[in-house]
């Protein structure tokens, strides 16, 4: 079985894991192993946009007050309820987002005649990167693409076939089928200890 | 009009062209400094708006489906709530594109055509963020969010207005000599 195979089973079977976590802390914990999880393989993570989802998301939540109320700003509330319900959602987002990101790591390809269109355009993107590179100057910035468009079209009549090579697949070691298994677990157990209340309950 | 080759391997191939040039430019966005945080140009729908007037209509539907499957596998986002986003957006202006450069483009230029396809991927994506994100405070943040869209569509259309205008490779194109 292909790494990218394992990557994307393991994401599909954490879903529910995520989707369905009640508890506040449990899901904090979830979005945090899942960045870990991504970083660790190469993605890179970036606080503002995450702090940006969080603080937006949160305060639109303050529009429907729920729950103890903290203090209020003229007429307008703060409350508990209303604070931990966005910012668990604004947490569950942010953990979807890095699983995906795990999920795609290992490039995973898609079957049939969309799996060959997508390689073929990764085929045309990486070319097109490499001429980018000799192209000066690169102003005006029309010009310059135009340039780039006709060496791509003048140097771009190979047949078809065999432009796009598959890549050599990366079969997939034991040991990595246990890696993913155990990431597995320990997000369906945090899900599980969230569902039981272990979790302090905030 | 649409691209004169009436090869179904070379027009598949040019989609496929199209696509890469949009991942491309949504690249060299990401490199440029934004003045407000959320304020993109939408560079990467320049091959869009350039490919309305070469390709037919399943090619177009064709490559916007390329451009969001390529874009999610490079940011790593196509299995996370983002990729709904980009659907919802780049599905809604694709389709209104279309139909004002098809029936209406006789008086509109690609500046109205972009500016159409702006509006349309924002209203579906602020209607979406009212279900996944925000709730009822989603039109909160549409006011800033429709005007800034609609100033970066007149940039891009303006773009794509001096690239059809002045490019030798869409000349090229279009009179059959590529």
């Amino acid at each position: 079985m292909k790494t990218a195979n394992i990557r994307l089973a393991m994401g599909l079977l954490t879903l529910p894991a995520i989707l369905l976590q009640k508890s506040f802390i449990g899901i904090i914990l979830q979005a945090l192993y899942v960045i870990v999880l991504a970083v660790s393989h190469g993605r890179r993570f970036r606080i503002l946009p995450n702090l940006i989802l969080l603080f937006s998301v949160s305060s639109a939540h303050l529009l429907q007050p729920h729950g103890l109320q903290l203090f209020s700003i003229g007429n307008f509330a703060i409350t508990a309820g209303a604070l931990v319900l966005g910012a668990r959602k604004a947490f569950t987002l942010i953990a979807l987002l890095y699983l995906s990101h795990y999920m795609v790591t290992a490039r995973p390809n898609f079957p049939g005649k969309l799996g060959k269109l997508i390689s073929l355009q990764f085929y045309y993107f990486e070319r097109i990167t490499t001429i980018w590179r000799t192209i000066t100057p690169k102003r005006p910035f029309i010009k310059a693409i135009d340039n780039m468009l006709l060496q791509l079209s003048v140097g771009g009549k190979e047949p078809f076939s065999t432009q796009v090579k598959e890549k050599a697949s990366v079969t997939s070691s034991a040991r990595n089928i246990g890696k993913n298994t155990l990431h597995l677990i320990i997000l369906w157990t945090l899900f599980v200890l969230g569902n039981l209340a272990i979790f302090p309950v905030i | 009009m649409t691209y004169p080759s009436s090869s179904p391997k070379v027009r598949i191939e040019f989609v496929a062209l199209l696509a890469a040039c949009a991942l491309f430019l949504s690249t060299v966005e990401y490199l440029i400094p934004k003045p407000v945080p959320f304020m993109r140009i939408g560079l990467a729908n320049l091959p869009l708006i350039i490919g309305l007037g070469l390709l037919t209509k399943r090619e177009y539907i064709l490559l916007a489906l390329l451009k969001v499957l390529g874009q999610g596998l490079i940011t790593g986002t196509i299995f996370s709530y983002i990729i709904l986003f980009s659907i919802a957006g780049t599905f809604a202006s694709t389709l209104l594109m279309y139909i004002v450069y098809r029936f209406f483009k006789q008086w509109v230029s690609l500046i109205g055509v972009s500016i159409a396809g702006a509006m349309a991927s924002n209203v579906a994506q602020l209607t979406l963020s009212q279900y996944l994100l925000f709730g009822a405070a989603a039109k909160l943040i549409a006011p800033p969010f429709l005007v800034v869209g609609l100033i970066s569509s007149i940039i891009l259309g303006v773009f794509a207005q001096q690239f059809e205008q002045n490019s030798a490779w869409y000349r090229s194109l279009r009179e059959g000599s590529l």
